[in-house]
């Protein structure tokens, strides 16, 4: 953050998330995130560099986003899920659509489950794309757009790729390191249609942070994913945050900007040493590990609960969300 | 004296009849050349002085963005300047690849 006129302010700030955390922090947080993926096949798949099953694991993680996660869950458990293995196969036959020629030409689909119809109609009744009954046109087409991406743009290798990209950023002495890491493998994939910053971000802290204990370069970019969705902004909002350090805005894409949300969740976090609610967690923790990553136990609780979770983990790991809304009501 | 790196561009025009060209940083260029490839636009590597500052002038592409955004809008005189740098002013857009 540019402005660091107003030290006071975020030192008020660090203590109230600092206390927030003492009170109800979850000191088991990365533990449990490793059992979960473990339950889930995503560390085997990791180790497998088996892309299949990591597509398998993230399209579910997209398909959370817009709605509760209990409906979407229940809806996945009805209709069903679309994996690597079915698109493979669709798009091995090659359907006469020009879009799904690679993740390139996949632009403007269009397609609209209600309304039977999208950008080419002339190839719609041969199109695989809406053979998938998913809750909406929106989610087919982050399927597709998600496969084509790690076919053509990670040629098959999703580990390999984040790999390679972790390590192209990895600069040992760079100022902005952090944020280098977080966006090397983050800023590539919201390109796909249908992945948002937001949904990245949380998925990959858990998935980073927890997949691989012999990948150094993961952990520590797992630890710096910071997701900011309405409850998190509103709690900087809320609680007075926001206007006191004099970055007032309005939630969106701004909360990514400089001096937006996530710079000053990253500045608080580093003012607070997690190590001191569980020694084995990093000094500096500013990551969205939130309870939303691959979890589907801890799917029972709104997408905008989950989010709130998730600002207290990204400011320093666990508190509970029960905690959290108690914070944001106290004002 | 080392010798400047050469400067990757992609360029083409579109399905639109635009002229589209972008130059890509060395790190993308494995990627940025099977795009460019799939897409149907053409790449080369500028390394004379005059090209390199027509290069260094293009916009930056995106070997993530989709569809119209891995490769930028150019003003014609600009495309026509680059094809000439290129190939002595034949633009004509190439053969698409196979996937």
């Amino acid at each position: 953050m540019s402005d660091k006129s107003k030290p006071s302010e975020l030192d008020r700030a660090t203590r109230l998330v600092r206390r927030i955390c003492r009170i109800a922090g979850d000191r088991r947080l990365i533990d449990r995130l490793i059992r979960d993926l473990a339950r889930h096949g995503v560390r085997a798949a990791i180790r497998r560099r088996d892309t299949p099953v990591l597509f398998d694991w993230l399209l579910e993680e997209v398909s959370y986003q817009g709605i509760g996660d209990y409906v979407a869950h229940g809806y996945m458990e009805r209709h069903g899920r679309v994996r690597w293995s079915e698109i493979a196969a669709l798009i091995e036959a090659r359907p006469s659509c020009p879009k799904l020629q690679s993740y390139w030409h996949f632009d403007r689909c269009g397609y609209q489950k209600v309304e039977r119809c999208c950008a080419e109609p002339d190839h719609f009744s041969g199109c695989p794309l809406p053979t998938h009954d998913l809750r909406n046109g929106r989610l087919n087409q982050a399927a597709y757009s998600l496969f084509l991406f790690m076919r053509d743009v990670a040629n098959g290798d999703f580990v390999g790729w984040i790999d390679q990209r972790l390590g192209d950023a990895d600069l040992a002495s760079a100022p902005d390191r952090a944020a280098r890491l977080r966006q090397a493998v983050v800023e590539p994939l919201a390109h796909a249609y249908g992945v948002s910053n937001k949904v990245v971000s949380m998925a990959l802290a858990g998935f980073l942070l927890a997949g691989d204990a012999q990948r150094v370069l993961w952990i520590e970019a797992g630890v710096v994913m910071i997701a900011v969705d309405t409850l998190v902004h509103n709690f900087l909002h809320r609680t007075g945050i926001l206007r006191r350090l004099g970055k007032d805005h309005a939630y969106g894409t701004a909360c990514y900007a400089p001096a937006g949300c996530s710079e000053i969740l990253e500045r608080i976090a580093g003012n607070i040493d997690a190590r001191r609610f569980n020694p084995a967690f990093p000094a500096n923790f500013p990551g969205s590990c939130s309870t939303r990553s691959g979890l589907s136990v801890q799917r029972a609780g709104s997408t905008s609960a989950m989010g709130g979770r998730s600002m207290i983990a990204s400011a320093a790991p666990g508190a509970n969300a029960r905690f959290f809304d108690y914070a944001i009501g106290c004002r | 004296m080392t010798e400047p790196m050469p400067i990757l561009v992609v360029f083409g025009i579109d399905g639109e009849g635009k002229p589209r060209a972008s130059r890509f940083a060395e790190k993308d260029a494995e990627l940025a050349t099977k795009a460019a490839a799939l897409l149907g636009f053409r790449t080369a590597r500028i390394t004379d002085e005059a090209g390199r500052a027509l290069a260094q002038a293009l916009p930056d592409g995106n070997v993530f963005a989709r569809g119209n955004g891995f490769v930028r809008l150019v003003r014609p005189s600009a495309f026509d300047k680059l094809s000439a740098v290129v190939d002595g002013g034949v633009a004509a857009t190439p053969k698409k690849a196979e996937v």
